[in-house]
């Protein structure tokens, strides 16, 4: 499992494409932040607003890390050294999830350092820390969705097509009339609670939720797996 | 000791309506070269895929070194090496950082066996290169470099030499023979390429519509096949005379026009011709003929596509 985890993080860091989404993704953010910082009160609330609408990065970002290993067979190379197929899944998952924590966080961690000393304002602590689990599990979730459909659809054009649906339901679901009740049971959707300073319930809700359908999603993927034919 | 490294028995296996392997027997012996020859959709990959853990039998056991099971099979794969279908690459990578995927992934500690196991295939010196920059046959080359990584005791390869140039393909079949040979490493080798098979391996197996029709090793199918060196001689008397004395056979057939045909030597023409030489008998002609290895493949299974 460890050698497999060493083989998976060689894999991403010597990608081309990773150190371009985390570009992407800080180019993308920061130009948005210009946007929601008169919608929000302070700069913690105005890096966190736009961060549903990252989701898109992480479509870009599962297209790339998923649909290469099934379209190239590489994933067969795995199991013919004698790994375990769940082994294998972990390996990938646990990358995968950890790759887009950093690249979803790292924007928010610059745009607080360097926002904070251009606007000379100085975020409060305890503000991060009372929010850090419910963004953090929200996250690992949606990476998680990532991951389901990877699994699910395989191949590139089908991972794109999927991948932009569920970015267009959540475009939608989240400008909505019911954008308030979805965003409490959409993971992602949690950042855009929190920026709008509309978090009714405990964190332990949120990051409940968000542990839901990190094991729904899981366990779907898992299966997929599973059944898959990897050449 | 144990000298069975895999042993099939009545494997099956079925997809919906259509039956891949029937009740397949097989026993490999360590240190062996297998041919696996068959027609397309035959099983032969369908069979090595089971070997390398991509698919599973409907009926029947599999073992490894003597261990069966899922986890005993399991097991036993970190010990071989494999190249099914066409190879598995990271095409935004160098050959060295595929490799070294693998290395992480297998847990090799020695960093050194990269740079050893790309010179064996011929691409050490392929630096930056990236593999979607690869011509088709270095792309061959470097999945058996993948499949030779952990030195392992029992090579699957699956057309290892498609896509090579005829140098590729000698210097390859030269790699196989070096490995069984240094290492004691057992190899199966799938291909259509019957006369390069031919070649290389010290056994066939021949597999005809998911059954096993036919095991044979080397000296047994160039009697099947009634290879021999074909000599015509100007001196029949003293041509017999060097046979029997420094050649110390009595294998052959004389026949009215002067030619000779010896049944054995086969592998070493060379001391065949360097007898007659030194006995001073005029050679007007001397060659290896008889049925092929292909010619035989279709005698077994009948004409039509065939791989």
């Amino acid at each position: 499992m460890i050698n497999l985890l060493k083989a998976e993080f060689y894999k991403l860091l010597h990608s081309r494409y990773f150190p371009g989404l985390c570009l992407a993704q800080l180019i993308y953010s920061t130009t948005m932040l210009r946007d929601s910082l008169p919608k929000t009160s302070n700069l913690f609330y105005a890096t966190l607003w736009y961060l549903p609408f990252s989701y898109l990065i992480v479509v870009v970002f599962m297209v790339l890390y998923f649909a290469n290993d099934y379209e190239e067979r590489t994933l067969f190379l795995y199991i013919t050294a004698g790994n375990k197929r769940s082994s294998v899944f972990l390996a990938k998952t646990i990358t995968f999830v950890v790759a887009c924590l950093f690249i979803m966080i790292l924007p928010i961690v610059l745009q607080l350092m360097i926002g904070g000393w251009i606007l000379k304002e100085t975020v409060d602590p305890a503000l991060i820390r009372q929010y850090i689990g419910i963004l953090l599990m929200g996250q690992a979730a949606t990476g998680m969705v990532g991951v389901c459909l990877a699994n699910l659809f395989k191949k590139t054009g089908n991972l794109i097509t999927a991948g932009m649906i569920t970015f267009i339901a959540i475009v939608i679901a989240l400008n909505g009339k019911a954008a308030q009740l979805l965003s409490a049971v959409i993971p992602i959707g949690h950042a855009f609670r929190i920026a709008s300073e509309t978090i009714t319930e405990t964190s332990g809700y949120y990051m409940g939720i968000s542990a839901g359908w990190i094991v729904v999603m899981g366990i779907l993927a898992l299966i997929a797996f599973y059944r898959a034919d990897l050449k | 000791m144990n000298t069975v490294v895999l042993e099939a028995q009545g494997i099956t296996k079925r997809y919906r309506e259509t039956l891949a392997l029937d009740q397949v027997d097989l026993k490999l012996e360590k240190g062996r070269i297998y041919g696996f020859i068959g027609k397309n959709g035959a099983g032969k990959t369908t069979f090595l895929r089971m070997i390398t853990g991509l698919s599973f039998p409907t009926e029947g056991s599999l073992t490894l070194w003597g261990k069966g099971g899922e986890k005993g099979l399991q097991e036993q794969r970190k010990r071989i090496g494999s190249l099914i279908e066409t190879p598995a690459l990271y095409p935004y990578m160098t050959a060295y950082q595929n490799m070294e995927v693998q290395r992480l992934q297998r847990g090799i500690p020695d960093k050194s066996v990269i740079e050893k196991t790309l010179k064996m295939v011929g691409l050490a010196d392929t630096g930056k290169k990236k593999v979607r920059n690869f011509s088709l046959g270095m792309r061959q080359r470097l999945g058996i470099a993948i499949a030779l990584i952990n030195t392992p005791e029992f090579l699957v390869l699956d057309e290892p030499i498609n896509g090579l140039d005829p140098a590729g393909m000698v210097e390859i079949r030269n790699l196989i023979k070096e490995l069984n040979k240094e290492y004691g490493m057992t190899i199966l080798i799938s291909s259509h390429l019957l006369e390069e098979l031919h070649n290389t391996a010290t056994d066939f197996i021949f597999i005809d519509s998911g059954r096993i029709i036919e095991e044979l090793t080397y000296e047994e199918l160039n009697e099947k096949c009634k290879q021999h060196i074909e000599i015509k001689v100007k001196d029949m008397e003293k041509a017999v005379m060097v046979m029997e004395e420094k050649l110390h056979t009595d294998n052959f057939k004389t026949l009215p026009d002067g030619t000779i045909q010896l049944f054995d030597h086969l592998d070493d023409i060379e001391s065949v011709a360097v007898a007659f030489s030194e006995a001073q008998v005029l050679v007007v002609g001397l060659a290896v003929t008889g049925d092929t290895l292909e010619e035989y493949f279709i005698s077994k299974v009948g004409g039509g596509s065939h791989d």
